[in-house]
């Protein structure tokens, strides 16, 4: 598979009253044509602003401060590049992106929402979002995401306000039309088991830089930072009723990031260097990158 | 269970709303919660499981007396109640909205105590003895909600609901708001307070692991009636009700081996209330008017009339 979006080094930072804080540090993943990518983070952890700074839609404030971004070999953060993300109305992407005239838009539109699973398509053109249940909103939205045929689809926690049904059935859909068109896909998400069963690979994002990078099936199963493996130890499991390991305290937000590795206060293992540098993402074997000190903590 | 600690009987809470145009208004009856019998025990946890819109908040407010049921009896130790009692608390969801801004901690955890005229050296022994127990030290008091996270938050809201001694709390999606890493201290808070102060719970949530997590029964509700309801391990593990079965298949855990899960939608007849989804409901299903519970070992209930050749299945 051919490399389709790299990005190397990146650091976004923000600009305030009276300091410029680092928001992300040192982000850096590779995205292979037809891959299905993960990133997963608490609230705060930089996951959002990470892939809004990919489309060039970061905030008024924010900026990238280093690192580059190429998308099939151009840099996206000189050329804006029209990627797509779930935000506009189905035909309108058509029109303005695709130079296609209205009533054309329209019929492919029909066949957009039909692709995404709303039944009377033809109907639902003239319906308003009120007229939809959540469900169907998100697959209206989804219909003008993929109405471009993008390369790379960008969904930031595109379940997270449906209920688990409907998660299931929006979740399939995202997958078969990535596969369909071999698009690539960045899915932003809390939720890990979601993100287990969905995607190949996966980075693990914690204040603001990637902790923990590779195939999903080895980040999951034999995690080696500290903050995945209790990430993972502390939700609930549906097999088992042993009590859950709690992280004490919690993230911290930009201003009050510690000095040295940032998870370090919360961090049963961490030592003096911790407190003192920040260690580098480490491929340690490959594929599988980690941000940590304390790698011989591996084998336990 | 011998004595319930609560316990509705046929609870239902009906609202009506208007469709149509200025010249034919239709009225429309919503059953929010429909005919809901419950008991909970002392010190026992039970999970409400269920969709947006399934009732299951209605339920946890009426139950309160927050709101007042269209019929139906609640019973709290026997005795039958229709008002607002202290002994009975809620945590809400959002920890953000659920404290006064203006309002320092310290305020916040006196108020409820104030307005039931307990005295101040009461208030304070109580006050610090709840302090110690949530895991907060006492500067917190002097400060003012906003500066604390989420987790801090729902954890003095806990507090501030047991400063009345109650016996029975609802905990209506408490933490659904927080973080992954936030989620575990908040539920193994709420369990070790539930063995301290001899808590009974009403537990609700859209999120079956968090929901087996805490509870002792869970009770699964789909349009304001519950479906099926059990010990957390038979109903997580032998589900019996096909409305059951699609939440625990939907999890993404089990997304490989539900890809032909089919989306059925049909137009709704007889009394079962999940007929218009049912991946197996028949002609039988569309008959039948007076739908009631099974029962099975272990006092696991459902409301199905093809239980039998559902199991099987």
């Amino acid at each position: 598979m051919s490399t389709l979006l790299e990005v190397n080094n990146l650091c976004i930072s923000a600009k305030t009253d009276d300091k410029i804080l680092n928001i992300v540090s040192d982000v850096s993943f590779l995205l292979k044509k037809g891959e299905l990518f993960a990133i997963v983070g608490e609230s705060g952890s930089g996951k959002s602003i990470t892939v809004l700074s990919l489309m060039g839609l970061l905030p008024k404030n924010f900026y990238i401060s280093s690192g580059s971004v190429d998308f099939n070999d151009e840099d996206l953060i000189n050329i804006p590049v029209p990627l797509l993300t779930i935000g506009f109305q189905v035909s309108e992407n058509l029109i303005t992106h695709g130079k296609m005239k209205k009533k054309d838009a329209l019929e492919e539109s029909v066949k957009l929402l039909e692709q995404v699973g709303i039944s009377n398509s033809r109907e639902r053109l003239s319906s308003y979002p009120h007229q939809l249940s959540g469900g169907m909103r998100q697959r209206v939205m989804i219909a003008s995401a993929i109405s471009m045929k993008p390369e790379l689809l960008i969904a930031d926690e595109p379940t997270t306000a449906l209920d688990v049904t409907v998660q299931a059935s929006i979740m399939r859909l995202i997958k078969k039309l990535c596969q369909e068109n071999n698009s690539s896909l960045i899915l932003i998400s809390h939720n890990l088991s979601l993100v287990k069963n969905t995607c190949s690979s996966v980075a693990v994002m914690y204040s603001g830089s990637i902790q923990e990078l590779g195939l999903c099936e080895t980040v999951f199963t034999k995690p080696i930072h500290p903050y995945t493996k209790m990430l993972i130890s502390c939700l609930p499991k549906m097999n088992s009723s042993e009590k859950l390991i709690s992280i004490a305290g919690t993230p911290p937000t930009p201003i009050e990031r510690p000095k040295g590795c940032s998870f370090n206060p919360r961090c049963p293992k961490a030592t003096d260097i911790c407190r003192k540098e920040i260690p580098t993402l480490k491929e340690i074997e490959k594929g599988h990158f980690v941000r940590c000190f304390n790698l011989e903590a591996k084998n336990d | 269970m011998i004595d319930p600690l609560i316990e509705t009987v046929d609870l239902k809470k009906y609202y009506s709303v208007s469709s149509g145009n200025f010249f034919d208004r239709k009225k429309k009856i919503i059953k929010a919660v429909d005919g809901i019998s419950i008991k909970i025990g002392k010190k026992e946890t039970l999970g409400i499981l269920g969709e947006s819109g399934c009732g299951k908040t209605t339920l946890g407010r009426l139950i309160l007396n927050i709101i007042k049921p269209t019929s139906g009896k609640i019973f709290y130790n026997g005795k039958k109640i229709n008002k607002i009692n202290p002994e009975m608390q809620i945590i809400f969801q959002d920890p953000y909205s659920s404290l006064d801004p203006s309002m320092t901690i310290e305020e916040s955890l006196h108020e409820p105590m104030i307005v039931n005229g307990i005295d101040r050296i009461e208030r304070e022994k109580r006050i610090s003895n709840l302090i110690d127990n949530i895991g907060l030290s006492k500067k917190i008091l002097s400060r003012y909600p906003h500066q604390f996270s989420g987790g801090q938050r729902q954890r003095i809201v806990i507090a501030r609901a047991l400063t009345l001694n109650p016996s029975f709390v609802v905990a209506d999606e408490p933490v659904s708001a927080l973080d992954v890493s936030i989620q575990a201290q908040i539920l193994n808070l709420l369990k070790d307070l539930r063995e301290l102060y001899s808590l009974s719970y009403l537990f609700i949530s859209h999120d079956l692991s968090v929901v087996k997590y805490i509870s002792n029964r869970i009770a699964v509700m789909y349009k304001g009636q519950i479906v099926e309801e059990g010990n957390s391990d038979n109903v997580c593990e032998r589900p019996i009700h096909p409305y059951t079965k699609l939440l625990i298949s939907s999890l993404p855990e089990y997304y490989s081996q539900n890809e032909d899960l089919k989306e059925i939608e049909r137009e709704q007849k007889g009394s079962c209330v999940f007929y218009h989804r049912c991946p197996f409901a028949d002609q039988q299903c569309a008959d039948e008017e007076h739908l009631d519970f099974k029962l099975f070992d272990n006092n696991h209930k459902v409301k199905c009339v093809k239980t039998n050749s559902v199991n099987t299945k």
